[in-house]
C-alpha cells in the first residue's frame, strides 16, 4: 500500500475526499456563489493580506512593529507577526460562521430531512460538514502553517548560538528552576503548541458554530448568538493583544513583563502561540516572568483540552441534529 | 480524533529530538568567534601586560587570528598612564571579521569595540562570554553600561544592554559585550575587592535591579 493510501487510511471515513456526501457538500458550497463572486471575495481578501503586510514592513522598519513592543528577535517575524494574527482571527470566524450557515442553508431549502434520510441521520452531516471546513479552507490554513514551519526550523537553528548553550543560559536563575531536560522538553510543548493551535482553534470554533445551529431551533436566534461569540472572539484578541504590550516595560521607577497567566491569555486568546514561535522571545518570557518557562507546557495542556471539547461539542451537534422533526 | 492527538504527540516527540539536536550540534563548536582572556590574563595567546610595549605591534601581526596589514597604531587621547591605542582586525574561520582597539599599561589592558565606525560591531555577545567563562560573580551599574566581573580571572566585561535606567537593567545573551579589561595582577583577591559602582550578585538573565525593587 503506497504511503499516501496508508495516511488516508488513517482518516475517518466521513472526512476522506471521496466520501460522497463530503463531495455533495463542497459542490453545494462551491454554487451558491457564481465563481465570478468567489474570485472577487478571495482577491479582496488577498488585497487586504497585502496592504496589511506593507503596512506591517513599513512599522518594522521604523523599528515599530505592529503588535510587538520592546522586541529583539528577527525582522522577519517583525514583519509577519501581525499580518499572520489578523489572518488567523479572520480563519477562527469564518470557521464559527460557514459550516452553520450551510446547515442553516439546507433547512431553509428544505432538503435537510431527506440529507438525513440518506445520510444515517443527521449526525453523518454534522461531521462532514466539519470536515469541509478544512478543505475550503486550505489554503488559508497553509499559508498560516508554513510561516510557522520556517519559524520552527530557525528556532532549532538558533538554539545552536552560543556553542549550543543558547538554552541553559536562559534558564540560570529562572523561577521556577528547571534542568535543561526540562527546559528542553517545555520548550518542545509550546513549539507544539503554537503549530497546532490554529488547527485545533478553527476546528473548535467550527464545532462550536455547528452546535449552536443544531442545538438552537430558531435560526435568527442562533445567528445572533453567533453575531455575539464573534463580537466576543475580537475583543478577546484585541485584549489579549494589549495585555502583554501594558504590561511592558514602563519607567525608571517601574517594570513588569505581566503575569504567566497574561502570556497564556495571549497565547490562547490572542495570537494562538504566533508570538512563542520567536526563540529569542519566547526565552526572554522565561527570564522576565515568573513561571514563564511552564506557559509552552500549559499551552500544548490546553490543545488537549481544546481538542476534547472540540470532540464533545460535535458529539453534541450530531445528537441534537438527529433528533426527528428538525425543521 | 484519536488520529489528531496521535499526531501532536508524534509532532512533540519529533520536536524534542529536534531540540536536543540542535543543542548537541552546537556544543560540538567550541570556538568563539572572538576569544576570551585565559585565567593566565593573556589574550588568544598574547600576555600584553609582561610585553614590552616595541614587541605588541609584532606579536599581533603574528598571530594567527589577526589580519597582519590591519594592525596600526591610533593616534588618540588615552586615560593617563595607557600606552597607544592600536586597532586590528580580527579575522577567524567560518566567522565575521572584528574590529578592535587596545591600549594597555602596566599589569592591564583593554579590549575595545572601534569607537571610530558608525557600525560601532560588538566584539562578541554576553551568550558567548557566559557560556566561555560560566556566569559572573557580580554585575555593575555604569550608567548607561553594565560590568560583569569576574573577580578570581581579574576580568571585567563590558556589555551594552537591551534595557538600562536608573536602578536597573535587563541583560540578555545577545546584548554586545563592548570591552575586555583585564584588570591589574595585583589587585585584591576576590573576597576582597571593593566595587565602588551600584553592583549586585549574578542572579541570571533578564531583569537586573541595583536598589529594591518597587512593589507590586
Amino acid at each position: 500500500m503506497r504511503a499516501q493510501d496508508y495516511l488516508l487510511a488513517q482518516v475517518p471515513p466521513w472526512a476522506r475526499p471521496d466520501n460522497p456526501l463530503l463531495r455533495y457538500v463542497l459542490q453545494r458550497e462551491r454554487r451558491r456563489h457564481a465563481p465570478a463572486i468567489r474570485l472577487a471575495i478571495k482577491g479582496i481578501g488577498a488585497g487586504v493580506m497585502v496592504a496589511v503586510l506593507l503596512f506591517s514592513y513599513q512599522m518594522a522598519q521604523q523599528d515599530t512593529p505592529l503588535g510587538l513592543s520592546d522586541f529583539h528577535g528577527s525582522g522577519l517575524f517583525a514583519v509577519l507577526y501581525f499580518p499572520l494574527a489578523l489572518a488567523q482571527l479572520f480563519a477562527m470566524l469564518i470557521a464559527l460562521l460557514a459550516p452553520a450557515n450551510a446547515l442553516a442553508a439546507e433547512q431553509a431549502r428544505g432538503t435537510w430531512e431527506t440529507l438525513k434520510i440518506t445520510s444515517r441521520g443527521g449526525e453523518l452531516v454534522v461531521w462532514t460538514r466539519w470536515a469541509a471546513v478544512f478543505y475550503q479552507m486550505r489554503w488559508l490554513l497553509i499559508a498560516l502553517f508554513v510561516p510557522r514551519l520556517f519559524f520552527a526550523g530557525r528556532m532549532l537553528v538558533d538554539l545552536t548560538a552560543y556553542q549550543g548553550r543558547h538554552l541553559d543560559l536562559y534558564l540560570t536563575g529562572i523561577t521556577p528552576a528547571a534542568p535543561p531536560a526540562a527546559g528542553l522538553a517545555l520548550l518542545a510543548a509550546g513549539m507544539t503548541a503554537s503549530l497546532v493551535l490554529p488547527f485545533v482553534m478553527i476546528g473548535c470554533n467550527a464545532a462550536l458554530g455547528l452546535f449552536l445551529a443544531a442545538a438552537i431551533p430558531r435560526r435568527q436566534i442562533a445567528g445572533l448568538i453567533r453575531l455575539a461569540v464573534m463580537i466576543g472572539e475580537w475583543f478577546v484578541f484585541g485584549l489579549a493583544l494589549l495585555v502583554v504590550e501594558v504590561n511592558g516595560r514602563a519607567s525608571w521607577y517601574s517594570s513588569g513583563a505581566g503575569t504567566w497567566r497574561d502570556h497564556l491569555f495571549l497565547t490562547l486568546g490572542g495570537d494562538q502561540g504566533l508570538r512563542l514561535m520567536d526563540l529569542r522571545t519566547q526565552f526572554e518570557m522565561w527570564a522576565d516572568v515568573e513561571y514563564g518557562v511552564l506557559v509552552g507546557g500549559l499551552a500544548l495542556a490546553a490543545v488537549f483540552g481544546l481538542a476534547l471539547l472540540t470532540n464533545g461539542l460535535l458529539h453534541l451537534a450530531a445528537r441534537r441534529a438527529s433528533m426527528p422533526g428538525r425543521e | 480524533m484519536k488520529l489528531a492527538g496521535l499526531s501532536i504527540v508524534v509532532l512533540f516527540v519529533a520536536l524534542l529530538v529536534g531540540a536536543a539536536g540542535a543543542r548537541w550540534i552546537g556544543q560540538q563548536r567550541q570556538d568563539a568567534a572572538f576569544p576570551l582572556p585565559g585565567a593566565d590574563g593573556c589574550w588568544d595567546g598574547l600576555c600584553f601586560s609582561s610585553m614590552p610595549p616595541e614587541d605588541v605591534l609584532a606579536a599581533l601581526r603574528a598571530s594567527p587570528r589577526v589580519v597582519p596589514e590591519s594592525v596600526a597604531i591610533v593616534e588618540r587621547v588615552l586615560p593617563s598612564g595607557y600606552d597607544s591605542l592600536i586597532a586590528f582586525t580580527l579575522a577567524a574561520p567560518f566567522h565575521r571579521t572584528t574590529p578592535v582597539l587596545l591600549y594597555w599599561a602596566t599589569h592591564s589592558y583593554h579590549l575595545t569595540r572601534d569607537w571610530r565606525l558608525p557600525s560601532n560591531p560588538a566584539l562578541l555577545w554576553v551568550g558567548d562570554v557566559l557560556a566561555g567563562l560560566g556566569p559572573p560573580d557580580r554585575v555593575g551599574w555604569l550608567g548607561n553600561q553594565i560590568s560583569l566581573y569576574y573577580a578570581n580571572r581579574r576580568l571585567e566585561v563590558l556589555v551594552a544592554p537591551s534595557e538600562i535606567d536608573l536602578v536597573w537593567a535587563r541583560i540578555l545573551p545577545g546584548d554586545a559585550v563592548i570591552g575586555l579589561f583585564v584588570v591589574p595582577a595585583d589587585s585584591p583577591r576576590a573576597e576582597d575587592t571593593i566595587y565602588y559602582p551600584p553592583s549586585v550578585p549574578w542572579q541570571g538573565f533578564g531583569e537586573v535591579w541595583f536598589s529594591n525593587p518597587p512593589s507590586r
